[in-house]
């Protein structure tokens, strides 16, 4: 994924170590125009971004939600606008279904978002701010850039081993260690300068200017992340204290006054992707984040059967072990079938629930309602047993 | 044959928890086993799948988990997967995926019932070269590091060293939580199993793959879960 553009959470990286150059615009090129030159290096890696896109819109990982493709297209447009687009060329969103924090952007103007951060983001000027950071580095051609960069210091890296015909040592794992070194100090410019278009681009959309730091105080913390030094997927904290510190200054410097934060929008049109991302976390266990979006979903003044259902399940698979966490779950799934009688999962839920904590008649009861409800279940056989056996006096323990 | 003694090279190196080792800590008091799936092309000794059963056991209990031995897990899984009519085809041997899940939700259900497990350790083997020149050698070899197979190194790079295929014996364990989520996972070499010398083909007798050295190799999976386990941060200094 990372290696179709650039990413938002990658790149990341000892921004403290780059302070001085707060306010520079390294930009080596200029921002993009039309649709690059045939045979250029930029229609090259266009191709190669245009293949992946190709590949993208069969796979079965991309959300495909047609009211929040939608919003996501309309926030898009919006803060685009206010980038001196090039003419004809249209910047695509792609969600994909994966519940970790990351976004990239393809040379070619292809957008991913991970649903994962979409989950954690709260409202539209969080948006905006991840928006405006990935469109940045396609306006500003920052894949070309980078691929150019890497070039150059391979080239020169080349030549200085050649020259020095090995007199002064070095191997080929430290001429790749000195590439990386000076490839990521350019990378690091660029994304600083995403930083500070995207944050212009929100801003002159209307967006309180404010919003943008959560996305470094809370979106991108990820505190399941495995402990790997994986710079790609994987921020760790202080670079992500020193990205909010970036922040905080454009903050002070833009005179924040009244911008918009447009909760409710947002939380409308992500509350489905919300509910897929809790069943994702959960079978990654990722239980804490799995946590907050059921909260989330409960947080809705018309809190549905769906949040209660997965109330029930994070109780279950990730709560307290044994009746204690079960009797919250059986609780959940309870209000879930007062909220949606005709949900089948919520009856077969709770009727497990009840059996689990040896409450027989009960779980007979809620089972044969499943049943009822979704007669070619493939499991029906088993939960016809259960019934039986409730029947009979319950499960042996 | 050039290559002699005993102790597989170390496992490939990957992060093995999907979470922080100290939540998975925090949240895994009771382990179930499930029995080994085999994919590899022998007849396995019942007794060497005990053996290592009982490993892996011990492991776990050193990390200070409560184990519950495999029979649970494949009691509980015949009675799921004969409820749903069977998982696998007949002919074919192949799995119906979505009863295979079924059957995997209602065992891992009823051993949280029975059991209040709150996860459950997968494990097995596979064959699968260690080395291949035909193929992209894999990195520590690309790397100029020599390949060191059961306690021997060979320079493949090397002039007159002709090994040129290794095919080995790989064991690997993935531990889940209540939701089936992977926490930790490894795969680690067993023991070589085939070589191939230019023309020649040297291969190895099943009895001495799984030999008692193989028991270390596969304890070894659980290594960075009984270290994160029994690792005790130091106490605050008294003031």
């Amino acid at each position: 994924m990372r290696a179709s553009g650039r990413g938002w959470a990658g790149g990341i990286a000892a921004i403290l170590a780059l302070a001085g150059c707060f306010g520079t615009d390294p930009a080596l090129l200029e921002p993009l125009a039309r649709e690059p030159e045939k045979a250029s290096d930029e229609r090259i890696i266009w191709e190669q971004a245009a293949h992946f896109e190709q590949a993208l819109a069969a796979s079965e990982d991309v959300v495909r939600d047609e009211a929040l493709q939608a919003y996501l297209d309309g926030v898009t447009r919006s803060v685009y606008a206010r980038m001196n687009p090039p003419r004809g060329v249209e910047p695509r969103v792609v969600v994909v279904r994966q519940p970790l924090n990351n976004a990239s952007a393809a040379p070619n103007g292809l957008v991913l978002i991970y649903s994962g951060i979409l989950a954690r983001i709260e409202n539209e000027a969080e948006l905006a701010t991840l928006l405006g950071h990935e469109l940045a580095h396609f306006v500003r051609r920052h894949s070309l850039q980078e691929r150019r960069e890497r070039t150059a210091t391979e080239k020169s890296e080349r030549l200085g081993r050649a020259l020095s015909l090995g007199l002064f040592g070095g191997s080929e794992a430290s001429s790749r260690a000195s590439i990386e070194q000076q490839v990521s100090g350019f990378s690091q410019r660029l994304e600083l300068e995403a930083d500070r278009l995207g944050f212009d681009a929100m801003r002159d959309a209307g967006y309180d200017v404010r919003q943008s730091v959560r996305m470094f105080e809370v979106v991108l913390l990820d505190e399941e992340a495995p402990t790997v030094a994986d710079p790609f997927y994987y921020a760790d904290h202080p670079s992500m204290e020193s990205r909010a510190a970036h922040y905080r200054q454009l903050i002070a410097a833009a005179e924040p006054g009244a911008g918009e934060i447009r909760a409710e929008p947002y939380a409308a049109a992500t509350r489905s992707l919300i509910a897929q991302n809790i069943e994702d976390d959960l079978a990654l266990s990722r239980v804490r984040s799995a946590r907050r979006g059921v909260d989330r979903l409960l947080a809705f003044p018309d809190a549905d059967g769906t949040a209660y259902l997965l109330l029930g399940e994070w109780h279950r698979l990730a709560g307290q072990a044994g009746a204690a966490g079960l009797g919250e779950a059986a609780r959940a799934y309870e209000r879930a079938t007062q909220l949606a009688p005709e949900s089948a999962r919520a009856w077969r839920a709770l009727g497990l629930a009840r059996r689990d904590l040896g409450e027989a008649s009960e779980a007979a009861r809620a089972l044969e309602r499943a049943i009822e409800l979704a007669p070619a279940a493939l499991d029906r056989p088993i939960l016809e047993a259960y019934v039986r056996e409730a029947r009979a006096g319950g499960a042996k323990p | 044959m050039l290559v002699l003694g005993s102790g597989a090279r170390a496992d490939l190196r990957r992060e093995p928890f999907s979470v922080p080792a100290d939540q998975v800590k925090a949240r895994v008091h009771t382990v179930a086993i499930r029995p080994p799936r085999i994919e590899a092309p022998y007849d396995f000794p019942p007794e060497a799948t005990a053996r290592h059963t009982a490993v892996l056991q011990r492991e776990l209990e050193r990390a200070g988990l409560t184990v519950v031995p495999a029979g649970a897990y494949a009691r509980a899984w015949i009675e799921a997967s004969a409820r749903l009519g069977g998982v696998y085809d007949p002919l074919t041997g192949v799995a119906d995926p979505e009863k295979w899940k079924l059957a995997r939700e209602h065992t891992l259900r009823e051993l949280m019932r029975v059991h209040a497990i709150d996860a459950v350790l997968d494990w097995g083997y596979f064959e699968a070269p260690i080395y291949d020149l035909d193929g992209s050698p894999p990195y520590w070899v690309a790397g100029g590091e020599p390949l060191r197979i059961d306690g021997a190194k060979l320079r493949v790079y090397d002039a007159g060293i002709g090994a040129n295929r290794v095919v080995g014996l790989w064991a690997w364990a993935t531990l889940s939580d209540r939701a089936d989520g992977e926490l930790y996972g490894r795969a680690t070499e067993v023991a070589w199993s085939q070589l191939r010398l230019g023309a020649r083909l040297e291969q190895r007798e099943l009895s001495e793959v799984l030999g008692a050295n193989s028991d270390k190799r596969v304890a070894h999976l659980l290594v960075d879960l009984v270290r994160a386990f029994r690792f005790q941060p130091p106490a605050p200094a008294a003031r």
